[in-house]
């Protein structure tokens, strides 16, 4: 009757004590795409203003920023599992290009220890825009054993769903009449 | 402080022989391929692939040995080091080492020292055996390692401690350990050693380090995210990878004016320096290719293909002139 419960509560201890570490030794790459039948200065006006992502991404309820769209410029966003802190670390308006990355990781809002992400618009066919979201991640646990929960697959799974979701709903509405 | 006067002596020599390298032929430049597993090794005369040399899982950090006809390949996701022999471009054994190897540099004679990023340590090996010679704790996320020309003094990054750890290679005992920006990763050593260099990813700043005075002397602005450095082989530039912009900035090594910044890949990190000093490869990660850069320019010359997750590079001159390699090779230590 008691090992059971010895297992269980050494399980616990496994999962957790690796989290101390911030990053992990071999990056992952994510990268996502969209085409979207709006100019791309629409769809750039749409996503440019880094505080505001609530206003296009379904996946992110609120946002809060402070600094604008200048370089250290930070944003809170609040996803339905929790809220993130995010960065601003490259923009430009010329090349309708912003980069930023995750202050401090929250591996229980999102299953990945840190990520730096990238949302760039470019011209696409026809007059229309294609929209390119990517990030470069660590998994949640950067140990050699993570548990199934915690490891690339799980980390890139969360990551492609969240970029996806975003993308879609930014081209509902970039072009919704 | 007192080993570090005893040392300085011989570093001085050591790089005066190097200043006296012959500049004959192509050297190679062989490039880790984290997600395809693979080394690509370039002629830097043509700027060509020549080779792709399957390795064992996610290697990282790389450094050629001091005769140029190995290198080592590090692989902290099963606790090995991968023994390649440059000239048969194969994996000649793998080195059991344990633990997460990261970075990886060597010493004067040929003694591998690791930053090992889960247990906060350096570890001095045999590179024959791979066994576990001395072990010495520094700051937390140990990365980028190298060794000081002539391998006298190791300097790690301590990227979660916002420090960098000086070791004396010999004792691996602790000479210094001095505050830098935030997260530093990447590490140059001036060719003649009085100089170490560190580039901190989130302060987006590069500071310099005296080995002279152990102190960081002075700290400048950069692209963000710089996840790489290296100097030119007479000393007098350095090129600093910025991940976030994809971009090279190139800097003068003593008044640390920024002389260029120009496009690469995406998401550039490690940068080695071609031995003749016209040019440098930068490896980008994200596009899996390398960046071949003008140093008196900045600007890009052409973009090769290697592999997936291409983020580590090391150098190794041709046979005839490898005599003299030890000298040269430090300074294109892993950046992990």
């Amino acid at each position: 009757m008691r090992l059971p419960h010895l297992i269980v509560t050494s399980l616990c201890f496994l999962t957790l004590a690796p989290l101390a570490h911030a990053h992990g030794p071999t990056p992952q790459k994510v990268e996502e795409s969209i085409d979207i039948a709006a100019p791309p200065e629409k769809v750039w006006g749409i996503v440019k203003d880094f505080g505001n992502i609530a206003d296009w991404n379904p996946a992110v309820l609120k946002s809060v920023g402070t600094g604008g769209n200048e370089n250290n410029a930070t944003r809170t966003i609040t996803l339905k599992t929790g809220d993130l802190v995010e960065g601003l670390d490259y923009y430009s308006e010329k090349e309708m290009d912003m980069l930023y990355r995750l202050s401090k990781e929250k591996v229980d809002v999102l299953p990945v220890s840190s990520y730096t992400a990238e949302l760039k618009v470019v011209p696409g066919d026809g007059g229309g825009s294609k929209v390119t979201w990517l990030a470069r991640l660590y998994r949640a646990d950067t140990g050699n054993e993570p548990a199934p929960d915690k490891n690339d697959a799980a980390a890139i799974k969360a990551m492609k769903a969240f970029l996806s979701e975003g993308l879609k709903g930014l081209k509902a509405k970039a072009e919704a009449k | 402080m007192r080993a570090v006067h005893r040392i300085a002596p011989l570093i001085a020599s050591l790089a005066v022989a190097g200043s006296a390298l012959g500049a004959d032929g192509a050297a190679r430049v062989f490039v880790v391929n984290q997600d395809a597993a693979t080394v690509s090794v370039i002629d830097t005369g043509a700027d060509e692939v020549v080779a792709s040399i399957p390795v064992a899982f996610a290697p990282a950090g790389i450094v050629a040995s001091g005769d140029g006809t190995k290198l080592y390949v590090t692989h902290p996701e099963r606790g090995e080091v991968s023994v390649i022999d440059a000239e048969t471009r194969q994996v000649d054994r793998m080195l059991a080492v344990g633990g997460t190897p990261f970075g990886i540099a060597i010493g004067g004679d040929g003694v591998l020292f690791t930053s090992d990023w889960n247990a906060d340590t350096v570890r001095a090996i045999d590179p024959v055996s791979g066994k576990l010679l001395r072990t010495v704790k520094v700051g937390h996320s140990p990365a980028g390692i190298v060794a000081t020309p002539g391998g006298a003094l190791i300097v790690v990054a301590n990227r979660a401690s916002d420090s960098v750890s000086i070791l004396n290679a010999g004792s691996l005992s602790l000479v210094a350990t001095l505050p830098v920006g935030r997260a530093p990763f990447a590490l140059a050593v001036a060719p003649d050693a009085t100089r170490v260099y560190v580039v901190n990813v989130q302060s987006a700043t590069l500071s310099v380090i005296s080995t002279e005075s152990l102190q960081t002397v002075a700290s400048v602005a950069v692209g963000h995210m710089p996840y790489g450095v290296a100097t030119t082989i007479d000393g007098a530039r350095l090129l600093v990878a910025s991940q976030s912009s994809g971009s090279v900035t190139m800097l003068d090594s003593y008044d640390l004016r920024v002389l260029s910044t120009e496009k690469v890949g995406r998401f550039p990190e490690g940068v080695a320096v071609d031995p003749q000093g016209r040019k440098a490869y930068v490896a980008n990660w994200f596009s899996g290719d390398v960046s071949v850069v003008d140093t008196n320019t900045g600007k890009e010359l052409k973009r090769i293909a290697t592999g997936g997750g291409a983020r580590m590079l090391a150098v190794v001159r041709r046979k005839d002139q490898r005599s003299s390699k030890a000298l040269g090779a430090p300074a294109e230590g892993p950046q992990p």
